[in-house]
């Protein structure tokens, strides 16, 4: 068995980071809050994180938007998020399809080229070089 | 000080205004400033700043904010801190525009109320419109 021993004054105050106020705070719950005698004349609009409650129709005499923030994703768990096996077919179809439009246009081009009569085995750069020489 | 026609600047522990000042207040007090009538607009950073006075608008930034019951703003009030509390008989006649962590909104407000904050409650009066951000 191990005995730990910590050093400090174990009767030491407890840190504060600043003086209190010296005019007292209100107490407020938590959240949004609306009295029976608030009144607001125009529109009432909340934008709030999800699991809020309050209803203020009653007392708002114009429109009432509520608008809900989806709560923050840490990153860390989102990188650890693997895809599913779904999203890995979807992805590698998709890349094969990819690949063949590409190799279809490239062929199409190349047989209309050659009804064409248009094909030149010397490259544009040489024929250029040999007409500006 | 009893009467001022121009722009009042100070950094100090403690102001008192017990007066008229035409122009606008710029004070850095560690205490309450305590102010009767501003004609101007009143910026004040402290740690608490309570206001029991007359003023044509007031930026704040302090701790605790507070309007009192004489407090009377014909224009708009823009205030961050920890704290902003406008008490029953409080009065401001523009907008009311607070960052912070709690506000209690018991007064009159002739316009908008705009604000992001953790708790808030309201149980005044508010002409225009209330857009606020609640986030705990």
């Amino acid at each position: 068995m191990s005995t730990y021993k910590f050093g400090g004054d174990k009767n030491a105050p407890n840190m504060n980071f600043g003086p209190p106020p010296p005019v007292a705070m209100p107490s407020v719950p938590g959240g949004l809050t609306i009295a029976d005698s608030a009144t607001i004349e125009g529109d009432f609009e909340l934008s709030r994180e999800a699991g809020g409650r309050h209803r203020p129709e009653s007392h708002v005499n114009g429109e009432t938007t509520f608008s809900q923030e989806k709560p923050a994703q840490s990153t860390a768990g989102r990188s650890q998020a693997s895809p599913s096996v779904f999203a890995k077919a979807l992805g590698r179809v998709k890349h094969l399809v990819c690949v063949a439009l590409v190799g279809i246009a490239v062929l199409c081009s190349s047989a209309l080229e050659h009804r064409l009569g248009r094909y030149d085995s010397d490259p544009p750069r040489q024929s250029f070089l040999a007409a500006s020489g | 000080m009893r009467q001022s026609k121009t722009t009042f600047m100070s950094v100090c522990s403690l102001i008192t205004i017990d007066g008229t000042v035409d122009g606008d207040v710029v004070a850095g007090p560690r205490k309450s400033p305590s102010t009767e009538t501003v004609k101007g607009s009143l910026m004040v950073g402290g740690q608490p700043s309570v206001l029991n006075g007359e003023a044509y608008s007031a930026r704040i930034a302090a701790q605790v904010i507070k309007l009192g019951p004489k407090a009377k703003l014909d224009g708009d009030l823009l205030a961050g801190g920890q704290s902003l509390e406008c008490v029953k008989e409080s009065n401001v006649g523009g907008d009311v525009i607070f960052g912070g962590y709690q506000a209690l909104l018991a007064g009159q407000i002739g316009d908008e109320v705009r604000g992001s904050m953790a708790n808030c409650r309201l149980e005044g009066s508010v002409g225009g419109d209330v857009h606020l951000q609640v986030r705990r």
